[in-house]
Order: structure tokens, then sequence, then C-alpha cells
């Protein structure tokens, strides 16, 4: 009798503590949720205040759309002045003349927002007199300056330069940046096939030819494989990790077997016991493949970031691709990586980035597009700053490279660059698009002028053009040469 | 008399009355000649609030207030936006409102009369499980996820359903003191059921919610924190196969991580929304003079993101502070229940409201991958709004009956001093 009333008051008892620890359980539970409801109360205070003026210029944003029906946006010229897009009657119109409106179209943009990489929509809220910095909200502003006028945007770019440069591709699709490697300035920008502004509607419509995609800027969103123009990254890997890199010699016989994988050179040209200049200067894939493996793969990552691989790039003037190197730690896919094939893809602007800085000591300047706003009255409202992005090297390793580089272009596969008088240190890219032979493969060429008084840079792609140093390379000569011809 | 002795309450219901009719003063000045149908859907919001508010003070005193206003506001903020974008959407969601209010109501009676649950066990087990591969076989795919249900003209959304009827479950089969290995192994298999099926129809958002929920209330009634670690290890794994198998989970997670890489496809609404966000400022641009049809799904999971624009970051985080007030009191009524099953059903009621609120104001906000679930109470749609209301409906209840158990201790207590 008395056991079971004690059994049965335990089993009270213990019913009683469940339920005493249950209530414990939920006041923790309950901590933690007001916990993270504080938490998520800051984070979105926080975003909020810390990235909208970046959202709001953003070039997504619909409501700078929406106020270009009631503000007039002003006009957009070259760094000489000259009238690239206006607005007449209400409509947006470009250059009257078809060959300028082709080669600057992707600067340029268009109005209605199909390309939304150009100048129409980076530089919206300039060109419609709006401030994103300003205190007052762009809502009020924009009510502000209805039935108004904007302010005229010039750009950095030389419209004449894009218009030689366009010609001068040929039928060739691709894509050219010349920029000035000390303050940034992308004096020309030109994707091709490029897009008539004022006839969007045609590239629009379901019957176009995909391969041409007109309307992407392939210089700034193009994801390419490097191919051999990657090499000034290994390079700049072997100087960093490497005691003996520059006399270290490797034994090419045409081909290698890494990590049971082929890696060939072009044409299986044999190029004997050479060290890392040489190798440079006559792209020798055998040796890149070799050195990689003394590199390292998380060496070679580390380098690549540095170079801004992998990299968001935040610029005000230039929506642009994440180039990409992945790391892997099969030795074969490290070699091919090293010679800028397997998953590596950078965009022709971020090429001229990385030439630039080479050029530049290692310092990487943000590009530039945007040189100036004028209001209606004349007055300058904003102008172009330059900015160092980045030092990705320092000088000596720098200095390295340069001289390396002058003699891909006096002795190597870059000969077809050569300016006399000038000093231009280059690099050759043959990027294989497929195994499949009977595809060309894109022609790269990257290069600079050694000269403090002509601080020019460029990348030159060609797509399925064949080997950079036969195609490319006399384009970015041309390229140079007419730049110097206009005085910069 | 009642309403006079709980002065904080009435006093906020007048600022609500105050709120939602200046808002569709507003609204019908934003188009001419002014637009007397919003006064009448304006009085119409103000008319259910009060008749319910008095009606069920009246007949309920013990009744849980601050519930009750809270997610009226909530409804009253989703109904104001929905008439501003788009009056059609209003004067259904009204109607759902309505609705919802009976059904509250309704589950509130029958949830204080109905004492025989435990019978009902295996049958609820059923009746969810067939609801929810029902909708596999049968449902229409709509944004993506497989979990609609069409009957006549309305479409349905079993899920939102289910869940009441999931957390029921897991309560009975939580209830005992010692839990037994049977219903232990019932209730991880029955879980985990449901949790596939969802999975299956692509419905995240849900899965997340029902898995959340399950592990809040096995750690709540066991408080085995070994075996609750051992849970959250097995849905980081599945979470993790998930990501592996899936490509529309990597594809969440990915425009998480960068939406603005993706803009023209799948982050687009992620980048709409942040810019709406970012647009209203801390007091908002005002309420019509927006853009919210710029964000994709603006009347229902994105909701959020529009009133931030119009109302601005203050009446956002206003938001989060409703719910999280909901959630605190619905928390303290599973407290004060001394009853474990009902305890039990309380807790996972309000943690189904916390779960949904946080996963689909995180995703907005772009604090945790978007999934899509629905703002309990704002968001556009019957099923939603209905299931929200039955929540509540429960939760009332077991308020009640704690506020007429401590009533009758009070009364027993005064008996014996007197």
């Amino acid at each position: 009798m008395s056991t079971k009333k004690i059994k049965k008051e335990k089993i009270e008892k213990t019913g009683e503590d469940q339920n005493k620890r249950m209530r414990l359980n939920m006041k923790i539970m309950i901590f933690t949720v007001v916990a993270a409801f504080l938490y998520m109360m800051g984070y979105f205070s926080y975003t909020i205040m810390s990235n909208s003026s970046k959202w709001l210029s953003s070039v997504y944003n619909n409501k700078i759309a929406v106020a270009k029906n009631s503000i007039t946006p002003g006009d957009i010229l070259d760094r000489n002045g000259t009238v690239l897009a206006t607005t007449k009657n209400g409509d947006r119109v470009y250059s009257g003349n078809l060959e300028t409106r082709l080669a600057n179209s992707h600067t340029v943009g268009d109005g209605s927002g199909a390309v939304a990489s150009g100048a129409e929509t980076l530089f919206s809220m300039e060109l419609l007199g709006l401030d994103d910095n300003n205190s007052i909200s762009i809502i009020t502003q924009i009510r502000a300056n209805e039935n108004k006028r904007g302010n005229d945007v010039a750009l950095t770019i030389d419209s004449k330069l894009n218009q030689y440069i366009y010609d001068a591709m040929g039928n060739n699709k691709g894509a050219v940046v010349l920029m000035n490697y000390k303050t940034g300035e992308v004096y020309s920008l030109v994707s091709k096939p490029g897009f008539d502004g004022n006839d969007i509607a045609q590239y629009l419509t379901d019957d176009t030819d995909p391969g041409n995609s007109e309307l992407v800027n392939r210089a700034t969103l193009g994801r390419y494989p490097p191919g051999s123009i990657f090499k000034i990254i290994t390079t700049s890997a072997a100087l960093r990790y490497l005691a003996d890199a520059e006399t270290k010699t490797f034994n090419c016989t045409g081909s290698v077997i890494i990590g049971g994988v082929k890696v060939s050179d072009y044409d299986g040209e044999k190029h004997g016991t050479i060290a890392l200049a040489e190798a440079l200067t006559h792209s020798c894939n055998s040796f890149f493949g070799l050195i990689s493996q003394d590199i390292g793969s998380s060496n070679m990552l580390a380098t690549a970031e540095r170079f801004k691989f992998n990299t968001s790039f935040d610029f005000s003037d230039f929506v642009m691709a994440k180039s990409s190197y992945v790391q892997s730690d099969q030795a074969g896919d490290l070699a091919w990586s090293a010679i800028g094939q397997y998953k590596d893809t950078v965009s022709p602007l971020h090429m001229a980035m990385i030439v630039s800085a080479v050029a530049n000591d290692g310092v990487m300047m943000e590009p530039k597009l945007f040189l100036k706003s004028t209001d209606a009255s004349g007055q300058v409202q904003k102008s172009m700053k330059s900015n160092t992005y980045a030092t990705i090297m320092e000088r000596q390793e720098a200095f390295k490279l340069k001289t390396m580089m002058y003699d891909v272009v006096t002795a190597g596969t870059g000969k077809a660059a050569a300016i006399s008088g000038y000093k231009i240190g280059g690099k050759t890219g043959t990027a294989e698009v497929t195994s499949n032979s009977t595809t060309k493969a894109h022609a790269w060429f990257v290069a600079f002028i050694g000269d403090t008084n002509h601080p020019l840079a460029i990348a030159v792609i060609l797509e399925n053009a064949g080997t950079g140093g036969s195609k490319s390379a006399p384009i970015a000569k041309k390229a140079f040469q007419k730049a110097l011809d206009l005085g910069y | 008399m009642n309403i006079l002795k709980r002065p904080s309450a009435i006093s906020l219901l007048y600022v609500i009355i105050l709120f939602e009719l200046s808002a569709f003063v507003l609204i019908g000045f934003m188009v001419q000649p002014f637009d007397y149908m919003a006064l009448v859907v304006g009085g119409v919001m103000v008319f259910l609030l009060l008749v319910q508010y008095i009606m069920l003070t009246r007949f309920f005193p013990n009744l849980d207030r601050y519930i009750l206003i809270t997610a009226n506001v909530l409804a009253a903020i989703g109904v104001i936006m929905q008439y501003r974008v788009n009056p059609d959407l209003a004067y259904k969601q009204l109607i759902w409102l309505a609705v919802g209010m009976a059904l509250m109501v309704c589950v509130l009676i029958f949830v204080t009369k109905f004492k025989v649950w435990k019978k009902f066990l295996y049958p609820l087990i059923i009746l969810s499980a067939v609801l929810l591969v029902s909708s596999l076989i049968f449902g229409k795919t709509i944004n993506g996820a497989k979990n609609w249900f069409r009957i006549g003209i309305f479409s349905l959304q079993p899920s939102e359903f289910v869940k009441i009827i999931f957390v029921l479950v897991l309560a009975l089969l939580l209830e005992d003191p010692k839990t037994q290995f049977k219903k232990f192994i019932i209730m991880c298999f029955y879980s985990a059921f449901c949790i596939a099926i969802l999975v299956l129809q692509k419905d995240l958002g849900a899965a997340l919610l029902y898995a959340g929920t399950f592990l809040v209330m096995y750690f709540v009634a066991s408080g085995n924190v070994l075996v609750s670690l051992g849970f959250v290890g097995v849905g980081a794994g599945g979470a993790v196969v998930a990501y592996n198998l899936f490509d529309h989970v990597r594809a969440r997670v990915e425009i998480w991580q960068d939406p603005w890489a993706q803009y023209n496809g799948k982050g687009y609404q992620i980048v709409q929304g942040l810019i709406a966000m970012a647009s209203g400022g801390l007091f908002g641009v005002g309420l019509g003079l927006g853009t919210p049809k710029a964000v994709p799904v603006y009347y229902s999971d994105y909701i959020f993101a529009i009133v931030c624009e119009e109302f601005g970051i203050l009446i956002g985080i206003a938001i989060m502070c409703f719910y999280l007030v909901f959630i605190i009191r619905g928390s303290l009524i599973a407290v004060n229940s001394e009853n474990k099953f009902y305890a039990l059903v309380a807790f996972g009621c309000t943690t189904l409201i916390t779960l949904q609120s946080f996963i689909i104001l995180g995703g907005v906000i772009k604090l945790i991958p978007l999934t899509g679930v629905t703002m309990p109470f704002m968001s556009y749609g019957g099923s939603s709004m209905m299931a929200s209301m039955i929540l509540m409906g429960v939760l009332e209840a077991i308020a009640i009956q704690n506020g007429n158990r401590r009533l009758a201790k009070l009364a027993e207590v005064e008996s014996h001093v007197n």
C-alpha cells in the first residue's frame, strides 16, 4: 500500500519535474529567438545604412529609368567633346555616323536599358543631374529636377581611336582595351560586333544570331580563357615563391606528361633547356607546366587572387565579370591552370589592368571611364580622380617581369608588335577553346609601352582567330601607333 | 468592463485604427477623383477589428489581447499595401481575412471543448500524409514549387495546413513524460517523411520550417541535448546532400552570396528588394510614392521590401518587433500551460510563426538564403492567412484555458481564506 503510494508520488513528481524542465527549455528557446531577432534587426539597419547609396545608384535601379520620363538626360561626349549621345525631341539619339555608333556602342550603352553596362546606365544619375551622395532622397531630387535638363557627361575614351581600332579588327569578333596605366583612364574600349543604338530593336528579335551577341560588352563581361597571357601571373608566382626561379632550368622536348596528363607545346615545338625568362619569351608550355608543380597549387591560387582573380570588381565606372582561377590538387590540372587553360577565365579589361599594373611598377589603377560632368550652364560638376586599386607586386618583381616582356617583343612570340623608337613589352596568348582542332583558338595579346610620357597598356582578344602573335599583336601595334599619333 | 481594465491594450487599438484610417485616406487621394472604395476597405478593416476584439474579449476575458492585436496590425499593413498596389488583391485578401477571423473563432471554441486528441493520433498522421502526397501527385506548380492544390476556383497550399497537424502529432508523440522508444521512432519517420515530400516538391522554405519546428519541439519536450544535436547534425548533413544533389538548392546559395552577379536571372528579385528597401531610408518615401511593382512577388513573399520602401526602415524594424511580441506572448502561453500536451502545441504553433517570419525576413534582407515562405498574416494568400489565423485560434484557446485555470485557483484560494 505504502510502496504503491510512494511509486505514484514518484511518477507524479517526475512528471512535474519534467514539466519544470520543459518550461526551462522553453525559456532557453525564447531567449535564443529574441537574440536572433535582435541580431536580424541590427543586421537589417546596418546593411541598409551602409549599402543604400551603392544600391540606389546601381544600374539596376528602375526608379532611375522612371525618372527619365520627367527629366531630360544630358549628352554623352568623348574626351575631345565629340557628341556620342543626345536627346532630340524627347528621343535619345546617337552619333549620326553608323561607324562611330558601332565602334562606341559599348562604352556609350543605350538609354532603353537593353545594354546595362554602358555610360547611359552607369552614369544615369549624373546624366539626370541627381546626386547619390546627397542627403536629400533620390525621389525628392527627381521631383525637384522635373522638366529640367541633367548634366552632360564626358568619357575618357577617344571616339576616333575607338573607331580606328574597330576597323582594324576587320571581320573578327573580340575586344580591345587601351588604357593609361598611370591614371587608369580608358582611352579605348571596343567590343566587336557593336550595336546600333538608334535601332536597338533589331537585336532583340528571336532570329538574331546568338553567336554575335552584339549587346554583350565582351571587353568587360567576356569570360575568356586567358591561355598563355596567364604566364605573366605564373611568372610572378615563380619569382615570389621560388628562390631559384630565374636560374632553374627545364628541358623542353615539345611535350611533357604531368600527373598522367599530357601538356604539349604549340605545334610541338622543342625549346630545349631553358630558364624562366626564355620560357616566357617563347611561351613554353612544358616549362610553365613543370614549374607550377614547384610553386604548388595554394601558392598559384594566392598569386592569382593577388592579381584579382576570384574578386568581385566594384568599380563605379564599369560592370565587370569576375575572373576565375580554380585551385586543383591534380598535378595535371595545376599545370594546365598555370598556362591559362583548365578553368581559368578573364575579361579583356581585367587583362588590361594586369598588364597596366606590371608597367606601373606593380600598382593596379582603378579603370576610369568618367572624365567629367558639366551642368547646363557649363559649370563642371564632377571630374575624374585617379584611384589606386591595389598594389599587386613589389617594384622589383614588376621590373623583372617588364624586362622579360620586352624580350617577348624583341626576340620572342610578340615581334609583330614592335614599334621602332619605343620599348614595347608584351605577351602573346593562344587560348584553346575546345579540344576540337577544327575550331581555331582565341588570339590574345597584351602589351605596354615602357615610356613615362606615353604610359599606354593594351589588351587585345580576337575570337577564334588563331595565334596571338600573328593575329592580335599586329592590332596592338596599330592601336599603339594610332594612340601615339593622337598624342597619348 | 474588461476593456476598461486594460488601458494599454485598448490604447494600442486606437493607434491602429488611426493608422489604418489615415493610410486608406492617403491611398484614396492617390487617384483623381478621390477613391471612395479605399475608405470602404479601411472602414471594413476597422469594423472587423473592432467586432473581433470586442466580441472575443467579452466572451473570453482571458484571451491574450496582444497576440490578437499584433496579428491585426500585421494583417492591416498587408491589406494596405495590397490595396495601394492592386485593389483587386486587397478585396480578395479582405475576404480571406474575414474568413480567417471566423475560422479562428471556430478553432478557438473547438480546441477549448475538444478533449480526446489522443484517440486521433493515427488518423491525424494519415490525414497529413495523404494531403502532402496528394499535393505531390496532383499538385500544380506555382512559382517553381509543386505545392498547390486546386479545388474548384481556389488554389490551396496543403503544406500550410498540414503544418498545424504536424505540430499536433508531434505534441501527442512527445507528451509522455518518458518518451517511449516506439513513439520516438514513429516521430522520426513521420517527420522525415513530411520533410522529404516537401523537398521533392521543391518547397524548401516549408521543408526548413518543418525541420526547425521538429527540432525545437523535440528539444523542448525531451531536454535531450545530445539527441537534439544529433538531429542538427542530420539536418546539416541533409542540407549538404541537398546542396550537392539539387541545382535549385545550389542556385539559392549562389544568389544569396552575390545576387548582383545574376541580376538578369535568379538574383533579380533579391536585388530589386534590396533597392526597394534602400529607397525608403529611415522614414520611407511615403505611402503611394514608391515603385513596388518593380519587385517580383511584391504582394506575398516580398511584401516586407515594399513596405520598407514606402514606410521606411523604422516601420520595418517595428514589424520585426510585432512578430517578436507575438512570439514572446505565444511562448508565454506555452510556459503557463500546465498540461504538457497543450504546452507543446502552443510552443509548436509559436515556433511555426517564429521560424516562418525569420526565414522570410532573413531571406528578404539577405541575412540567410532566400527560400519562399509567406509572411504570416501579411502576405497575400488565402491558405497562408487561414493557416496563420488557425494557429492564432489554437494559441488563444490555450491562453483561455490557462486563464480559466488561474481564475479557478484564485477562487479556491479565496474560498479558503473565507
